[in-house]
């Protein structure tokens, strides 16, 4: 039965300490796989605030987790995301998987950040010297999820 | 009576964060028809790219509405 750690974070969070306990240091564990988003500074970004839903991101997270533990053989799994203000360079998501094997540890942290950009409710927006803008989603971001989803889906 | 809220983009659209609503409708198909005959800003709820969240679960047009369920009205999710 794989670990699964999943959090909604409204401060900073540390990606090492993250990557530190997806690790751990289990006989079993031979892959450790791990994705970090963090603010982007382009053009006059003064600031990103990200939005969202309480309590329906913390499900749709852990379903999306979930699902990765059936689809792939894995030890453990984390999803953090931050909400509210960052500033340039913050880490807004990491996602990570350990497994006995690198496949299941590569495929099963794409899986869960592709599927987590269309699947959670959180919103961007970009705060710059000319205004503050939502932040439209890119059609690769579907089509990257819809990947994953065409032949299963992530609902349990 | 249904609860409604609206996020991120369409709040900022429909100028408000949630309400309170009288109706007899029984899905969000109908919901929406009937936001849209009030107001002209609703128009942009006909959209398909607008998520429904129906008491905590993603839900689509057709999907059944009882009285007091909340009902989301959201812009496409932009995580991650």
């Amino acid at each position: 039965m794989a670990q699964i750690e999943v959090e909604v974070l409204d401060q900073p969070f540390d990606p090492a300490a993250a990557l530190s306990r997806l690790s751990g240091n289990d006989a079993d564990c031979g892959a450790v796989a791990s994705f970090l988003g963090q603010v982007r500074g382009e053009g006059e970004l003064i600031a990103l605030e990200l939005e969202h839903y309480p309590g329906v991101t913390d499900k749709a997270l852990k379903r999306i987790a979930h699902t990765a533990t059936e689809r792939w053989n894995l030890s453990r799994v984390i999803i953090l995301h931050r909400v509210g203000r960052m500033e340039t360079g913050e880490p807004i998501v990491f996602v990570g998987a350990a497994a006995p094997h690198r496949r299941a540890a590569l495929d099963a942290t794409g899986f869960m950040i592709d599927v987590l950009k269309t699947e959670a409710p959180f919103w961007k927006k970009t705060h710059t010297v000319s205004g503050s803008h939502w932040v439209e989603v890119r059609e690769s971001d579907n089509a990257a999820s819809a990947r994953w989803l065409s032949d299963k889906g992530v609902t349990e | 009576m249904l609860h409604i809220r609206y996020f991120a983009s369409l709040r900022d659209q429909m100028g408000r964060t949630e309400e309170s609503l009288e109706t007899t409708a029984s899905t969000p198909k109908a919901l929406i028809a009937e936001l849209q005959a009030r107001d002209r800003q609703a128009e942009l709820l006909g959209e398909p790219f607008v998520r429904i969240i129906i008491n905590d679960e993603i839900a689509e047009l057709e999907s059944p509405l009882s009285p007091g369920d909340t009902v989301a009205f959201c812009p496409p999710f932009s995580g991650g």
